[in-house]
């Protein structure tokens, strides 16, 4: 156990590497989840435009 | 090769070659970026001078590199528009400048956060910071023009003069540690030299690198892939390809 807080205190600078890496890994996940949504969105508004016609 | 890149043009063959390559590239991202990170964090030794918090290394080099290379195939993207009237390049510049601000950001944060221990300052007016501040706010301009244009293929053309007026920016954030006496260090990695740091610090930077060039393509060609059937819907192959038939 000690070694983990010793692992995740990485020497002092856990405080800007963590939220770093949480930040961006956030950034990246609701970038990459947004793309799909909104292909899945384009999908659907394509569908009941044909469905439309 | 090259009848193969021709090929692409076609927004019928982009849109079936792109369907069998976005899962590939989505599993490669993972495997990179999963692998890349563990190994960055937890096995990478620390550095003799900046001690672990040079792991920020594993975010801001790989987003940086992105930002550059980005607006780099953007500029390739606009000759291709303006020169030889490929419509696929056109719809693909504003995709990636959206991607290419993404990344311009996450490096302009990154590189304050790891500023700070180091340095003892979130930022200063560097030239290379400075520089790619400029590439950020380049990538927002060229957003906002896209997004002012009702008919999309003028607002193609309008923006892809944009993006090769900025190409001048690229040399110059480069460059800027070479001409500058700046704060910012010089190049950790280059095409033409040997890499300055450490192989078992350099392995995991080059999955982190691999694995944002895997994200950033699956994004941009999974934003394509909707942008391409919402123009060519009149065509005969979307309402195939919405129906599984070509997929």
């Amino acid at each position: 156990m000690s070694q983990f807080i010793e692992w995740a205190a990485m020497g002092g600078y856990g405080v800007y590497i963590w939220p770093t890496y949480g930040v961006v890994t956030l950034l990246l996940i609701f970038n990459a989840v947004n793309t799909r949504w909104q292909y899945k969105k384009t999908l659907n508004r394509l569908r009941a435009w044909f469905a439309s016609k | 090769m090259w009848k193969f890149l021709y090929s692409l043009a076609s927004p019928k063959a982009f849109y079936l070659f792109t369907s069998k390559l976005l899962p590939w590239l989505g599993y490669a991202t993972l495997f990179f970026l999963i692998f890349g990170c563990g190994w960055g964090l937890l096995f990478a030794p620390a550095d003799y001078l900046q001690g672990n918090v040079f792991r920020i290394i594993y975010l801001h080099v790989p987003a940086a590199f992105l930002s550059m290379a980005l607006y780099g195939w953007l500029g390739f993207l606009a000759i291709l528009l303006l020169v030889w009237r490929i419509k696929i390049a056109g719809m693909l510049l504003s995709i990636v400048a959206r991607l290419g601000a993404l990344m311009a950001f996450v490096a302009l944060i990154t590189g304050s956060v790891w500023g700070k221990p180091t340095w003892g300052t979130w930022w200063i007016w560097d030239a290379r910071l400075t520089s790619e501040l400029i590439l950020f706010l380049l990538y927002c301009a060229i957003i906002a023009t896209a997004g002012v244009f009702q008919n999309k293929e003028q607002g193609d053309k309008v923006v892809a003069i944009l993006a090769l007026v900025g190409l001048a920016d690229l040399p110059i954030i480069h460059y800027s540690v070479h001409w500058w006496n700046t704060l910012h260090q010089s190049d950790t990695l280059s095409l033409f030299s040997k890499p300055k740091i450490a192989s078992s610090m350099l392995y995991p930077l080059l999955f982190m690198i691999a694995g944002f060039l895997c994200y950033s393509l699956w994004v941009i060609l999974m934003k394509a892939q909707g942008e391409l059937l919402m123009r060519q819907r009149r065509q005969n192959w979307v309402k195939a390809a919405l129906n599984g038939e070509q997929r």
